[in-house]
């Protein structure tokens, strides 16, 4: 059973979704998706997987940050800071809702990031499940900026603001408009100060680290270093599968993934 | 004030939001598609900020998921994108836009109804409103006319006049760049892009494209025949309509070179049923804030002369000028 619905953050709406399993409820999860255009084009395979994890037996909240999808506010008021508010606020509704004592984080992409540093400051996060973190959120939204540079180059034939000095706006605070999303200073402040193998502590906490790749390449170094060293617990995991890379924009319009879905069960179930 | 609500087609429920204005002196609601597999939050979120607007215009907006994408039930399996985007294009969300239609007109109670989308949502609506004399007004942005997807080879195939100068152009500012001279001497330059960009700017010949199939009948060339037959039924009807198209988006090439210079010549007969306004450099999805102003701006103004709805608050402001090129043809050009 799927309930709409918003609830608040500091007096501001959050559109949530909340799939009820049929069976006696145990163990929720709330996902926490994934950064700018990432969530639109990944939006129907979290969909999916929610829909089947509920099918199997798990209570899922799924919802959307305060300045994305269809929640309140502009994309560029909020920092990282903000979503990970986001993400505690939503912990407590799917256990005010449901009265699941287990609660665990599915993330995606720069979701997973955030995953991670709310493990690290609630203890009632029992598990994580990590689906192409991203380790570095520095070098993903330098890379990131890389859009506006194109739509530069097509508007105007030219580059009229270089990389550097989008890197200086956004250091004095302002904000940049990436692929229509306006990045705002606050969020690449906060953003750039993690670094998952660096400067954030171990976090204790069961892990799944799984690298998605489209086409057969070797396991990513720092992805499994996070599972080994990372994630401070025995059954903590790292593993790699074969999918297209869901939250770009692609060759196939990709509904849900079966192989990541199939994997992440296996492993939530092995955990008890 | 934003709700949730949702609607059945047949056994499946469709899930959308409706935003609603503070005051209103009259019912005009406009429903916004989904453009192709993105849901009703549209690409970066183009969607949101257009029904907020509106609404803050004193429209009522509908956007809601078709079925399969987004929040709704039903399924689309995986497919290439080429056989999505034919679905699409034979009218394939033209139920679920319908059963939109029948809420909003029966349920919320709106007096007058006007349909609204991007690309693939732009196709779902004009074959939708054809079809459906309930529709006030119709507002399409960047429609695709081709009938198959048009990829990227096809473009430099073909060669559309628009994206021949917007590709010369590019190359000529890079005459004096070092980086592209080294990219043209080290084989990096796609040399048949150049040539064909600079034969057909000079050549100013465009040869339309043609098509075999089942369909013939109603067009013997590339232009999907959905969308002719969809435009003419809709414009005999003297219902109104706005095309609004991105200066630097293929769609737009397309219709000038495939669509408009076949159909829309001088006189004919539709002429004062529809508009077109262009706005400059623009993307396919407006992802520069002066775009999405424009664009909202011509909108608002565009409705509130046909349909005397929303409460006027936002009077357009547009500096807007004929275009030599075209006739009934707007540009606005951003800096």
């Amino acid at each position: 059973m799927e309930e709409h619905f918003f609830f608040e953050n500091n007096g501001e709406r959050i559109f949530g979704v909340l799939y009820r399993p049929s069976e006696e409820l145990q163990t929720g999860m709330v996902f926490c998706h994934p950064f700018a255009e990432e969530r639109q084009e990944a939006h129907r395979v979290l969909v999916s997987s929610a829909r089947r994890l509920a099918d199997a037996g798990y209570a899922v909240l799924r919802f959307d940050y305060r300045g994305t999808g269809d929640s309140d506010g502009e994309f560029g008021d909020y920092g990282v800071n903000d979503r990970l508010s986001d993400i505690f606020k939503a912990m407590e509704v799917l256990k005010e809702k449901t009265g699941v004592r287990k609660v665990g984080l599915l993330g995606l992409r720069l979701g997973a990031t955030l995953a991670i540093l709310v493990a690290k400051e609630k203890s009632d996060v029992k598990f994580l499940v990590l689906w192409a973190p991203i380790v570095s959120p520095k070098a993903y939204l330098h890379q990131f900026l890389r859009a506006n540079l194109v739509v530069q180059m097509a508007a105007y034939k030219a580059i009229k603001t270089t990389r550097d000095e989008l890197i200086r706006q956004l250091l004095e605070g302002k904000s940049v408009n990436v692929e229509g999303y306006y990045l705002s200073g606050k969020f690449y402040k906060e953003a750039i100060q993690v670094d998952l193998l660096r400067n954030c502590t171990i976090v204790s906490v069961c892990g799944l680290v799984i690298q998605v790749s489209g086409e057969e390449t070797a396991p990513d170094p720092l992805l499994v270093k996070l599972a080994e060293d990372g994630l401070k617990h025995p059954k903590s995991e790292y593993c790699r599968i074969d999918e297209e890379l869901f939250w770009l924009e692609k060759k196939y319009y990709v509904p849900d993934s079966k192989s990541l879905f199939d994997k992440t069960l296996q492993w939530i179930r092995s955990m008890g | 004030m934003e709700s949730l609500v949702s609607f059945k087609n047949g056994q499946l429920e469709l899930r959308g939001i409706l935003h609603v204005p503070n005051c209103t002196q009259d019912k005009v609601g406009v429903i916004l598609l989904c453009p192709g597999y993105k849901h009703r939050v549209g690409q970066r979120r183009l969607y949101v900020q257009i029904a907020r607007r509106l609404r803050d215009a004193g429209f009522y907006v509908l956007r809601y998921d078709f079925h399969g994408l987004g929040e709704s039930d039903g399924e689309i399996r995986r497919c290439l994108f080429g056989d999505f985007w034919d679905f699409v294009q034979t009218g394939g969300f033209v139920s679920d836009t319908r059963s939109a239609v029948d809420f909003f007109r029966d349920v919320a109670k709106m007096e007058k109804l006007i349909l609204m989308g991007l690309c693939g949502g732009a196709i779902t609506g004009i074959i939708e409103a054809a079809k459906d004399s309930r529709v006030d007004g119709l507002v399409l942005l960047n429609v695709p006319v081709m009938a198959q997807h048009a990829t990227r080879d096809w473009f430099i195939d073909r060669m559309p006049p628009g994206l021949a100068d917007s590709l010369f152009s590019a190359y000529v500012k890079r005459l004096l760049s070092v980086q592209s001279w080294l990219r043209f001497l080290t084989f990096k330059t796609e040399y048949r892009v150049l040539w064909k960009s600079i034969t057909s700017k000079f050549s100013r010949r465009y040869v339309r494209s043609s098509r075999s199939g089942p369909e013939n009948e109603e067009c013997d060339d590339a232009v999907n025949p959905h969308f002719v037959r969809s435009f003419r039924s809709y414009c005999s009807s003297k219902r109104p309509l706005l095309f609004i198209f991105s200066g630097n988006d293929k769609q737009k090439w397309a219709f000038e070179a495939e669509f408009q210079q076949r159909y829309l010549h001088p006189g004919n007969p539709y002429e004062d049923f529809y508009s077109i306004f262009v706005i400059d450099r623009a993307n396919h999805s407006f992802t520069l804030q002066e775009w999405r102003d424009a664009l909202l701006e011509k909108t608002v103004t565009w409705l509130q002369d046909h349909l005397n709805g929303g409460t006027g608050t936002e009077h357009g402001q547009t500096e807007a000028s004929r275009n030599g090129e075209m006739q009934d043809e707007e540009k606005i050009v951003t800096r």
